[in-house]
């Protein structure tokens, strides 16, 4: 019980994440490439695409699981996000946490770059870990350095205050 | 159609199970970083090891978890270059925006102001990427 309920949730959502990708890889033809069953950067880029493609008649980069039809991960995100703030009442609007509006906005589009420079999310990119890509566990390693650097950065321009 | 329903349906459950652990990987290793806290680190662990298990037992079940386990990459000295940058990019940048992208996804429903408009550069960021990063990389990776 204190697996669901204490100190070890956010390991319990990992493995039922995890679990959970394995198994629509499995048997629900998400695949190619290999390790797609979730990603944070992948399917809302083949949601976007998928949307421009059929619009304009372009033929922008998707998935092949996702060519036909588009990948709704985000609003199923959306929805299990929604559903699970508002029955412990966590849904009210509010500020932060980063301020302003341009500087969120600024970080949000340059994550989207270097993450399709990668091709992948955090998530993802530890399910290809998981599935033997030796290159995506050096690409999470290099996820790693990135945000130590911030930390020491953050920290350096914080003088220290942040560090416990 | 297969592959769309099952999208939704992985959505909504890493969705809850986010939104009820705050389980995010780049704030894992920041949390772990500055104050020693394994909390949302552990999620990191899960994933890679729940994965692993999955894979493997899917496979044994006859799932079809293709070229598992994949150790041998053939890829370009340039794309190996551009992917370490883009990793590097995307732990900076994530810190700095207090959370991974899935981390914004959940965040903006629970009614965070800064997640909605980083979601809204970050949907501008793919489009850009694709009608002009990618032609400004190929033209490094070409040269």
């Amino acid at each position: 019980m204190k697996l669901i309920t204490g100190t070890n949730k956010a390991l319990l959502a990992g493995l039922i994440i995890g679990i959970s990708a394995a198994l629509i890889q499995a048997y629900f033809d998400v695949q190619p490439p290999s390790a797609n069953g979730f990603c944070a950067i992948g399917h809302p880029r083949d949601f976007i695409n998928w949307s421009i493609n059929h619009s304009f008649g372009l033929n922008l980069a998707t998935n092949e699981g996702f060519k036909v039809y588009p990948a709704l991960t985000v609003f199923g995100v959306f929805a299990g996000a929604y559903v699970a703030a508002y029955r412990n009442h966590e849904t009210h609007i509010r500020k932060g946490p980063v301020p302003g509006a341009l500087n969120p906005a600024i970080l949000g589009f340059l994550v989207a770059n270097f993450g399709l420079l990668w091709g992948a999310c955090p998530i993802r990119t530890s399910l290809l870990t998981a599935y033997g890509n030796y290159m995506a566990a050096i690409v999470l390693f290099s996820i790693v350095t990135g945000a130590i650097l911030a930390c020491i950065w953050v920290n350096k321009t914080t003088k220290g205050a942040i560090n416990l | 159609m297969t592959a769309v329903i099952a999208s939704i349906l992985i959505g909504i459950i890493a969705g809850y199970a986010g939104q009820r652990s705050r389980f995010c990987i780049v704030s894992g290793i920041r949390d772990f970083y500055l104050f020693k806290d394994w909390y949302r680190l552990k999620g990191l662990f899960g994933l890679i090891s729940g994965a692993f298990l999955g894979y493997l037992l899917f496979k044994i079940l006859g799932g079809d978890i293709a070229g598992f386990p994949m150790l041998a990459i053939n890829e370009s000295l340039g794309y190996w270059v551009l992917s370490i940058i883009g990793g590097i990019g995307i732990g900076f940048f994530s810190i700095l925006s207090e959370g991974c992208p899935f981390r914004q996804h959940v965040m903006v429903v629970e009614g965070r102001q800064s997640a909605l408009y980083y979601l809204i550069g970050f949907y501008i960021g793919i489009v850009y990427f694709y009608f002009v990063t990618i032609k400004i990389m190929d033209l490094v990776v070409l040269a």
